[in-house]
């Protein structure tokens, strides 16, 4: 039997290596049982080729229902799905019932929704909120690219379009993908891959972004490794590859730390908080905490990179094609034949390897000081500072918000209120003395970056300022200032006297977002 | 032929449609056979050779045919003269004839005409019986022979008509009463008529008819029959008898008029109009239905969107034909409270119709425009939003103050600022917004940061801090008020947003499609306003807004495109979003873990924690306040047992004396008098309290037997003062006196006794007493701690509050003084003061209660409490309202009555009652 496999994954890895893509071009030949083929087809996400199967398929018993009702969810029509789903007949089984209750509340959510499409890009998107239309070119620039880079990396491809449905909030993002509202809630939950598609939230809705464009990377590496292994990648895998692929798409940007996971993960197992890559539950997303679950993504990518680079990526491909074969039972199996050793050894393995002392990289000596801890009036003195530039008082704000300076240069919060309210003072050399630069900060901030490109473009700086404003955008893109190109809207009721209008963005998506942006104004 | 016609008339009776055939078939026959025979008897005497036939044949047959030949060779002859010669042939033929025997053919004429006659007797005879038996059934038969449409051609007579009466459905309570059946009359609808008569031939089968329903006659048990016809429409009726499928019916008519029963119709005075609930506050709703026979219920009727709420407002007897009414309605009905569609409010009123159902009638409505969802709440909000701004500003100069002034000009413009910024916060805390206001507990954290404000501080250093803990302060209540709001405004448009769902499902019913357009419309109305109002309030409420404005577009999107499925789906999914208002995105921990760091917020802390500190405060005097009352009972149980503990038994006989030469006294006196204002009332009202005061002597009562004896003695000596003034008020003067004299000395001895107890007493519970005292001053220290914390910390209480604050510290102080000296009674006198100022500290939190200022929810309306049998106080007295400036009256005449509540157990909550009124 172990012969058997091995010679299966040595055909896959003949045709990795020739090119020829068995993924992707799968052959059927037609045999084997018709729900059966059907279910795969749209497991590994080939939706043409599971409608075709179903077209010519003859059999309306509940098994083949059932599957032209997932694939009416994978293609994202649920309310179709929800009326297959209304024969009583296919909802006494566990399956169609849990199916049932999800294309009710994914119908729910999603009717009606504002399709946009990029054909020439084969991405298509539907919106929750037709607000976040103005966000739809910068994810589809981010979708192609990320797709195109990862499924170069990893040998596999898409099938066109790949869909991805933007919603709203939390609730909606439970109602489409059916992953329970409290262990969304409690991991803080930002997007699933289910269903064939990428379910994000819109960047509106957590109060100061999130890092969107990462996170759409993440979510379309599920999808390729779902496909690659006909969804028998166990959790680690698929985890640990989206967290390593999901910063590969772009060039590398500041704050990117390539050792974050190999650090966390050793410190997580020194500290005795290590969750373990084989104890994740059935997702990360519902494990009881946000820290078990940074955890467990620290971990399962520093296992992920250790196994990749002790094998290199061609294992990898052989892996998923051993994976696919495998079936349920297979991931010990199939690391042991691609590998040669077993889940248990490589474990073991990886956490000597997380034994070793580490030195830390000559750049990040510098910054080896702990951040000094907030003074006890930062808050208020932050709070103030909004308070006073949002009625117009910008110097005022600067003056409230200035002494942090001292005690917490490196938080570009700090710096960024002082610098908007030098700006709104009309001082921008002092601005953007008190912005600082990229090495005297340590996190990223979309607003901080948003007025260090306006600073870039007023020096006449315009190759800096792009990748500033392009780092704010995967921050916060629904931020004032970086959906305007560094401008906050002019205070409304000020006590100021009369109000310029700051510029609107030049570039036609920008100012559709800026205009998007301000729809709903932060307090 | 008179048989035949005797015969199909008997068959014809019958009525079915073959007898009838048959019977004209006979009638046919009857006639057609005289002309057979008349005609063969004229073709066989002009023949010669036929009448050979009919005559000689029969006689002698071959004669007759010798005759035959004969007259056949005579005619041939004639014919053709080559036969032979025609004198010859017409001899023999005649020859022939001669031979006939004359005789026998007369023989054979007379032997036939005796059997036609016995027959033409038979049936004459048959005839006569038929005719005889029941002579009208022949012309029965015959007018049903000639029928046509199931109606014979002549009308008969069938009833000897007796008498017809009407008997009026029962809910009408109406008698019987009879009517002539050739006038015609107009009848209730659902009438029952009898039709009573002799029938003048038996064995038909009488009916009575409208033309198109029979009702059959029966016997009546006195020789008569009788048919009930109920009266459903208006009907000719008349008699008649059913012959098969025809009827032969009486000439007479029966004309009825059925009278339907009307509908209610009710009037609603000032129906139809529009009111804005917004400047709604109470209207009455005076109503009047009339019915023509009677009225049953009469109910208002709210009914907004798909809800309705029907409350009976009178249960009748069914016989009252006309019923004025009015019912209050009141903005804080439920009803109105919760709605958030227009309200249509009508009455009406049914009557009694059980014959043709219960019918409503409805008056016009007044439509009621509720005030938009969200609208006081985001009203509220911006005018505190106002406040923060104008606090922001006077920070902002505080900060950077103008050049050029001197620091003793600056202090005093900022002074003047500061001033006018408190001022403009006053005037927030007692604004209402469309019936909203601010809690107590909010009003009262606010209103103290107004006094935080006008604190005087030395340095401009120290003003501007307190102004920054002010604007935190204010922004963190604002914070808290929004979110509160917030939550409730979503579930209140969550429910808008269900409407639009069933309106969108309601629409998906194309029999029912224009009315759930029009509820889709109407919450669609309510809830894009209402999401925009959300928008206004905090962070959670700008969130859930948002939310609410993209879903509202995407259930229009839906909508426009003519997918009411896809409609009803967006708006379900809408509902639930807005019925569970908490952020778009929120995480235990405080950001997303799929992938990267992740934003870094602002994790700097609160900014101002002044509402926190102001809840630990006012938490503090709630629980102050809750064990000085507990202090308070220990006092008043300590003394009470004491009391018990006094033996007063060897005052028993004294007391009893007293008590008897007392009774005796007053005995002379009058009992009662007609004259209210008069000596002998006053003298027979003090006979009263010197009684009960006897009374209270006798079982040693001596404190209620001082109070009685005070009474009697007041109202004894107001009715000396009035002896005299009327020679028709005559009292015994020197009866009088004698009383007063007893009474004094009774109420003298009495109050020495209850002295001497209270002394006893008193040093019975003194050791209680002096713990009570330590703990009592221990309760002070903690109020004079509170009292510090109010006035001089960064939150504050209101002026009100903490001047009752400090008062109540100071009587604590005296009761704790009073107390520790044995004085008892002294003592509790001065904590229940303290105590009822405790309470009038307690405002409650800063962010208590989700319906932050709104009205007090109202008490289930009277009317609409059928399950209280009758047990429900009333609460529908005419109350003065503020608006009509009788208010204040209103409030000291009840003041004037409770003042005058000296004594008793609950004299103390009585007064705490009054000066909570007087707020």
């Amino acid at each position: 039997m172990k012969r058997a496999w091995f010679g299966f994954a040595c055909a896959a890895a003949c045709a990795a290596v020739l090119g020829f893509d068995a993924s992707a071009h799968a052959v059927d030949f037609g045999f084997g049982n018709p729900v059966e083929r059907v279910e795969n087809a749209i497991t590994e996400i080939d939706t043409a080729r599971a409608t075709e199967l179903l077209e010519h398929a003859h059999s309306d018993s509940p098994g083949m229902t059932l599957e032209r009702a997932r694939l009416a969810v994978y293609l994202g029509e649920c309310d179709r799905a929800e009326a297959i789903l209304s024969n009583p007949a296919l909802t006494e089984s566990r399956e169609g019932a849990s199916l049932a209750e999800l294309a009710k509340s994914c119908a729910r959510a999603t009717a009606a929704g504002f399709v946009m499409e990029d054909k020439e890009r084969g991405i298509w998107m539907r919106l929750q909120d037709d607000s976040d239309r103005a966000l739809a070119p910068f994810i589809f620039e981010v979708a192609a690219q990320a797709r195109d880079t990862v499924s170069k990396e990893v040998g596999i491809d898409l099938p066109r379009p790949l869909r991805i449905d933007l919603v709203r909030d939390l609730f909606s993002l439970s109602s489409v993908s059916g992953l329970p509202l409290k262990a969304a809630e409690t991991t803080g939950t930002l997007a699933v891959a289910r269903w064939g598609r990428v379910i994000m939230l819109s960047p509106r809705a957590p109060v100061q972004g999130y890092p969107w464009q990462d996170t759409l990377a993440h979510e379309i590496t599920h999808l390729l490794v779902t496909r690659a292994t006909r969804d028998f990648a166990p959790l680690w895998m698929q985890e640990g590859l989206a967290k390593r692929f999901e910063v590969r798409w772009r060039p590398p940007r500041p704050f990117d730390k390539p050792d974050w996971a190999d650090t966390g993960a050793r410190n997580a197992a020194l500290d005795g908080r290590s969750v373990g890559i084989d104890k994740l539950g059935p997702s990360i997303a519902m494990l009881p905490t946000p820290e078990a679950a940074g955890i467990a993504f620290a971990e399962v990518t520093s296992f992920m990179h250790f196994l990749i680079d002790q094998n290199g990526e061609p294992a990898l491909r052989l892996l998923f094609a051993d994976l696919r074969g495998n079936g349920a039972a297979g991931p010990d199996a199939a690391l042991l034949s691609v590998t040669g050793y077993g889940l248990s050894e490589w474990n073991a393995r990886w956490q000597r390897f997380l034994r070793q002392p580490v030195k830390p990289p000559p750049d990040q000596a510098t910054h080896a000081a702990p951040a000094p801890r907030a003074q006890a009036d930062a808050g208020r003195r932050v709070r103030l500072a909004d308070l006073l530039l949002l009625r117009g008082h910008g110097r005022e704000s600067a003056t409230e918000v200035e002494p942090l300076l001292s005690t917490l240069p490196r938080v570009p919060q700090v710096r960024e209120r002082v610098a908007a309210g030098l700006y709104a003072a009309g001082d921008d050399t002092g601005a953007e003395h008190a912005l600082g630069t990229v090495a005297e900060i340590d996190a990223l901030y979309g607003p901080w970056f948003a007025l260090a490109g306006r600073g870039f473009k007023r020096r006449g700086q315009l190759a800096d300022a792009e990748p500033a404003f392009t780092f704010g955008l995967s921050a916060d893109p629904y931020a004032d200032e970086v959906a305007c190109e560094g401008y906050r809207r002019a205070p409304s009721g000020s006590a100021g006297g009369a109000v310029t209008e700051p510029p609107l963005p030049t570039r036609p998506a920008w100012l559709e977002l800026c205009k998007a942006a301000r729809i709903v104004p932060r307090d | 032929m008179l048989s035949c016609l005797v015969g199909a008339g008997l068959l014809a009776r019958f009525g079915t449609p073959w007898t009838r055939a048959a019977a004209a078939l006979l009638v046919l026959l009857s006639f057609a056979q005289v002309f057979v025979f008349r005609r063969r008897d004229a073709k066989d005497f002009a023949d010669v050779r036929r009448t050979i036939r009919r005559i000689v044949l029969p006689v002698d047959r071959g004669l007759g045919e010798r005759a035959l030949r004969a007259a056949a060779l005579a005619q041939q002859v004639r014919v053709n003269p080559s036969v032979g010669s025609l004198e010859l042939a017409q001899l023999h033929f005649e020859r022939q004839l001669q031979r006939v025997p004359l005789a026998a053919v007369e023989q054979h004429a007379l032997k036939r005409a005796r059997s036609l006659r016995v027959a033409g007797f038979a049936l004459v005879f048959l005839t006569g019986i038929a005719c005889a038996r029941d002579p009208g059934r022949i012309g029965e038969g015959l007018d049903v022979l000639f029928a046509r449409h199931g109606l014979a051609p002549v009308n008969m007579v069938w009833l000897d008509l007796g008498r017809v009466t009407v008997q009026p459905p029962a809910y009408l309570h109406v008698p019987d009463r009879a009517i002539f059946p050739g006038l015609g009359s107009a009848e209730a609808q659902g009438s029952a008529i009898a039709v009573r008569g002799v029938p003048l031939a038996q064995g038909r089968r009488l009916v009575l008819s409208d033309g198109t329903r029979e009702v059959p006659f029966v016997d009546d048990g006195s020789g008569g029959v009788v048919a009930r016809y109920v009266l459903n429409g208006n009907a000719e009726l008349r008699v008649a008898a059913r012959f098969g499928t025809v009827l032969i019916r009486e000439s007479e008519v029966i004309a009825l008029e059925a009278v339907p029963d009307a509908a209610p119709e009710v009037a609603l005075e000032g129906a139809p109009s529009r009111a804005d609930l917004r400047d709604f506050d109470r209207r009455e709703l005076r109503y009047e239905a009339t019915d023509d026979h009677g009225l049953r219920e009469i109910d208002l009727v709210l009914r907004a969107g798909g809800r309705e709420d029907r409350r009976p407002l009178t249960r009748l007897d069914g016989e009252v034909k006309l019923e004025r009414g009015a019912y209050a309605i009141e903005s804080s009905d439920p009803f109105l409270r919760r709605t958030f569609l227009p309200v249509e409010v009508s009455i009406e009123a049914r009557d009694d119709d059980a014959t043709a159902g219960v019918k409503w009638g409805k008056s016009a409505a007044i439509t009621l425009v509720p005030v938009p969802v969200g609208e006081p709440e985001a009203a509220r909000y911006q005018a505190l939003v106002a406040v923060r701004d104008v606090l922001t500003d006077l920070l902002a100069s505080e900060l950077t103050p103008e050049p050029g002034g001197t620091d003793t000009d600056l202090r005093k413009a900022d002074a003047r600022r500061t001033r006018a910024v408190a001022t403009q916060l006053r005037g927030v805390l007692e604004q209402r917004f469309a019936g909203l206001t601010l809690a107590p507990g909010l009003k009262a954290f606010l209103g103290g940061q107004a006094r935080v404000l006008e604190r005087a501080l030395p340095t401009p250093a120290s003003a501007m801090r307190r102004t920054e803990d002010v604007l935190l302060a204010v922004d963190a209540a604002l914070r808290g008020l929004g979110n509160r709001d917030a939550g409730a405004v979503s579930k209140h448009l969550g429910d808008a947003a269900e409407e639009a769902a069933e309106g969108a499902k309601q629409a998906l019913e194309s029999e029912r499609r224009d009315a759930g357009l029009k509820r889709l419309a109407q919450a669609l109305a309510v809830l894009r306003p209402g999401a925009g109002h959300l928008l206004v309030l905090g962070p959670i409420g700008r969130d859930v807004g948002s939310v609410a404005q993209g879903e509202i577009r995407r259930i229009e999107r839906a909508r426009d495109a003519g997918n009411l499925l896809a409609t009803e789906l967006a708006a379900r999914h809408l509902a639930a979003r807005l019925r569970r208002p908490s952020p778009s995105f929120s995480s235990a921990g405080g950001g997303g873990v799929e992938s990267g760091a992740g934003s870094q917020g602002d994790s700097n802390g609160k900014p101002s924690d002044a509402d926190k500190k102001f809840d630990e405060l006012v938490g503090e005097l709630e629980r102050l306040a809750e064990e000085h009352q507990q202090e308070l009972d220990r006092v008043d149980h300590n003394l009470a047992d004491a009391e018990k503990s006094v033996d007063l038994d060897d005052l028993k006989q004294e007391a009893a004396q007293h008590a008897a030469a007392l009774r005796d006294k007053i005995a002379p006196l009058p009992q009662f008098s007609d004259n209210p204002n008069s000596a002998r009332a006053g003298a027979a009202l003090g006979r009263e309290h010197a009684e009960s005061m006897a009374q209270s002597m006798a079982r040693l009562s001596l404190k209620d037997a001082v109070e009685s004896g005070r009474h009697a003695r007041s109202e004894l000596s107001e009715a000396a003062k009035r002896a005299g003034g009327s020679l028709f008020d005559s009292l015994d003067d020197a009866a009088l006196a004698v009383a007063r004299a007893e009474l004094d000395r009774d109420l003298a001895w009495v109050e020495q006794s209850l002295a001497r107890a209270q002394k006893s007493a008193a040093e019975k519970a003194q050791a209680g007493l002096q713990d009570s005292s330590g703990r009592e001053r221990g309760l002070a220290d903690r109020a004079a701690n509170l009292s510090g914390r109010g006035n001089h910390g960064e939150i504050a209480l209101p002026q009100d509050l903490a001047d009752a604050l400090g008062k109540a510290e100071g009587l604590m102080r005296d009761a704790a003084k009073e107390l520790g000296a044995g004085h008892g009674e002294q003592g509790l006198a001065l904590q229940r003061d303290a105590q009822r100022l405790l309470e009038q500290t307690n405002s409650g939190q800063s962010g208590s209660g989700e319906s932050d200022g709104k009205d007090q929810s109202p008490s289930p309306s009277p009317k609409d409490s059928s399950n209280s049998k009758g047990k429900q106080m009333r609460t529908d007295a005419d109350v003065p309202r503020a608006e009509a400036g009788r208010a204040d009256d209103f409030r000291r005449r009840v003041l004037d009555g409770l003042s005058k509540q000296t004594s008793g157990r609950l004299s103390d909550a009585v007064r705490r009652y009054a000066e909570g009124l007087l707020q």
